[in-house]
């Protein structure tokens, strides 16, 4: 608007604002006032810059004229002093505003310092906590591991003494067993020296036994001398003997055709008075048979069962060996029945099948051996291999291929190398094989001399049975067998033959040719030597 | 004159050098060890817990480190305080030079006592070395005495007991 009224009138504004500078004012060249532009508002101007107004244009103008625009200019400044006021209220109003968004800005920065700081505060908290709290964990590290580093020197160290206590008794170990060797070195130094000692008196020994080899060697052949002139005398004394013979039996040759006939009829009645009697012993003994038959199996029995529990025991007095023995020339029937009593049954057998045969017809085939082991019961055993004796001790039954034993004690003695050396049985012994037949109170065996010793005592006599059909029995008060000359002697016999048995060449055979009686060749000796060693035994005993 | 001197020093000695059945039959009459295993093997037995099994260990061996003998048990317990083996199923094996068995004991069960190294088999046993069979119940063994003691129902198989071998017992053969 005030632009149209500079183009309408070129009147300047600033007089228009203020007249009375207006009247005063010279007027401006017109050529310059009419040259130069009026400059255009470009925007309303602000408080401040409204004392910044060009300088007034020096008008003539009436103040008629000039009233209204006065009036106008009046009312523009009022308007404009309202707008500055309102501009005014508004800047303060937006400087009120502004200050107080600056105050609400400083306050929201120092809150947000404040929480900034907070939150520092905060994180450093957090910070302290959680390295407090690694401190804690890694002070309980620390200690679970010094935990385990004690554990673990804990079992090194019972490792080492373990290990040390392990050394300790290793060399322990190890000094016995130094030490043992060293008894033991000793010892087999010792048994060295006993040994080259023995080996020593071994020498001495064999150099004595030489020695005696020799003399013995002397004295045999000295023997052998005087049995070789000894067989000359003896066969000198025969040839004249049968000198002496020959004539006799020329001068008696008619005197025995004289009596012959008178034998020949004394004969025949003695034939008839035997043959008499021989048939009523015959009936005699069939009656006695039949009640004996079951007395024998039962001791037959009783020799050869082998099971000790089925066994009964032995009886402490045997009738038939106590009974009192009566020498066969006087009563020889009545001796062999007794004897009949122990006959084994295959022995019997055999010397009927054999007939009068006699004692030489009497051995019954022998069954062919199998070679099975012996087998030796008793209730009770001791076996000291120390000493190499064994102990059978009640109801001792030695059941063998060969021989049956029974006894109430057995003595086995082994030499060194575990053989037999020696047998001893003692109380009720009784031996017996399928043709013979021992009872005696005592027996022994020696291997070395290869004999048979059987003895008496109070209660037993020693008792050799012979089977078969004769049973012939001899009782001693010791009988001595031995096994290799198949020779048997006697102390105090007492040979009892059965009826008949002294007729025929049977008692000539049993008494002659190293039959019951006979000593063998220096039996003497080894008999003396026996006693002497067994009542060596028996002191020894009591 | 020397033959009768040699004779009379070995007739000085023999008495020396007999053996004496008494004092033998003394010792053997002495059963007290036996008395004494056997009332320890009823308390071993009253303390039995959890045996080894199939127990098998060497009892002697040889200078040079070869087992003389072994001792396999089908179940063994050992007792510290008194040292005592109790085992059952007992099977000894002695070994020779050339390591096969020569002999063995077979016990059915038994208890050992390791101070006196002797022994007590309260069953059956069987023992055999050589050709000969050894068999009874109720056995006392010393394993330093050497000495074995059957008390019931003893039975022994061997061949050594042959009188003569050659001839039988033909007692009173005439010729």
């Amino acid at each position: 608007m005030l632009a149209c009224f500079a183009a309408a009138g070129a009147i300047d504004l600033n007089d228009l604002l203020n007249p009375d500078a207006a009247i005063l004012k010279k007027p401006a060249p017109a050529a310059k006032s009419a040259a130069e532009p009026a400059p255009a508002p470009a925007a309303r101007p602000t408080p401040a810059a409204a004392p910044a107004q060009p300088a007034p244009v020096k008008t003539t103008v009436s103040a008629q004229q000039l009233r209204p625009a006065v009036k106008a200019a009046n009312e523009e400044t009022a308007r404009l002093e309202a707008e500055r006021k309102a501009h005014e209220r508004e800047r303060a109003e937006l400087e009120a505003k502004l200050k107080a968004a600056a105050d609400a800005k400083a306050k929201a920065e120092q809150e947000a310092r404040a929480a900034e700081a907070k939150a520092k505060a905060a994180a450093e908290t957090k910070a302290k906590a959680e390295q407090e709290a690694r401190a804690v964990e890694a002070r309980s590290k620390a200690e679970q591991d010094a935990r385990v580093a004690e554990a673990k020197a804990k079992a090194e160290r019972e490792a080492r003494e373990q290990r040390d206590k392990t050394e300790r008794e290793a060399a322990q170990a190890a000094e016995a067993a130094q030490r043992k060797i060293d008894a033991e070195r000793e010892a087999r130094a010792k048994a060295e020296a006993a040994s080259r000692k023995a080996r020593g008196d071994l020498v001495e020994a064999e150099a004595e036994r030489s020695q005696l080899e020799k003399e013995r060697a002397a004295l045999e052949a000295k023997l052998k001398a005087a049995e070789e002139a000894r067989a000359k005398a003896e066969k000198k004394a025969a040839d004249a003997e049968a000198a002496r013979k020959k004539s006799e039996e020329e001068i008696g040759d008619v005197a025995k055709k004289a009596i012959a006939e008178r034998q020949a009829r004394e004969q025949a009645e003695a034939a008839a008075r035997a043959a008499e009697q021989r048939a009523d012993n015959e009936r005699r003994a069939a009656e006695k048979a039949v009640a004996d038959k079951a007395a024998v199996e039962k001791r037959l029995n009783y020799m050869m069962n082998p099971d000790p529990d089925e066994r009964p025991d032995p009886p402490k007095k045997d009738a038939a060996t106590n009974a009192p023995v009566v020498p066969a020339a006087q009563q020889p029937s009545v001796v062999a029945k007794e004897s009949a009593k122990t006959v084994s049954k295959p022995k019997e057998a055999g010397g009927k099948g054999k007939g009068k045969g006699g004692a030489k017809g009497a051995a019954a085939p022998k069954k062919e051996l199998t070679g099975r082991d012996a087998v030796i019961t008793a209730e009770r055993t001791d076996y000291d291999r120390k000493e190499g004796v064994i102990l059978f001790d009640r109801n001792v039954h030695v059941d063998d291929e060969q021989y049956q034993m029974h006894a109430d004690r057995l003595f086995v003695f082994l030499d060194g190398t575990n053989d037999l050396k020696r047998l001893v049985a003692i109380g009720h012994v009784a031996i017996t094989n399928e043709e013979k037949t021992a009872y005696c109170a005592r027996a022994t065996y020696s291997k070395l001399t290869g004999k048979i010793v059987m003895y008496s005592d109070d209660e037993i006599k020693a008792r050799l049975c012979e089977g078969g059909k004769k049973g012939s029995t001899v009782v001693g008060e010791r009988i001595t067998f031995w096994v290799n000359s198949e020779q048997v002697e006697v102390d105090n016999p007492v040979i009892s033959l059965p009826g008949g048995a002294l007729k025929g060449g049977d008692a000539k055979d049993l008494l002659q040719g190293g039959g019951i009686g006979a000593k063998p060749k220096g039996g003497q000796k080894e008999d003396q030597r026996d006693r002497k060693k067994d009542d060596d035994q028996k002191g020894g005993k009591k | 004159m020397y033959k009768t001197l040699i004779m009379s020093i070995a007739l000085a000695a023999l008495p020396v050098c007999a053996f004496s059945s008494a004092q033998w039959l003394a010792e053997r009459n002495d059963d007290g060890d036996m008395l004494r295993l056997r009332k320890a093997y009823e308390q071993c037995m009253a303390r039995l817990e959890s045996p080894a099994e199939n127990v098998v260990f060497p009892l002697e061996t040889l200078p040079d480190g070869t087992v003389k003998s072994r001792l396999r048990a089908r179940r063994a317990q050992l007792f510290i305080d008194s040292g005592l083996i109790w085992g059952e199923g007992i099977r000894v094996e002695q070994y020779g030079k050339d390591g096969k068995v020569d002999s063995f004991l077979e016990a059915e069960n038994c208890i050992v006592d390791r101070k006196t190294k002797t022994g007590w088999v309260e069953g059956d046993a069987m023992m055999s070395y050589g050709k000969s069979t050894v068999k009874g119940r109720g056995v006392h063994f010393s394993v330093d005495r050497e000495f074995i003691k059957i008390f019931s129902k003893s039975e022994i198989r061997t061949t050594g007991l042959k009188i003569d071998p050659a001839k039988t017992l033909d007692i009173g053969t005439r010729k």
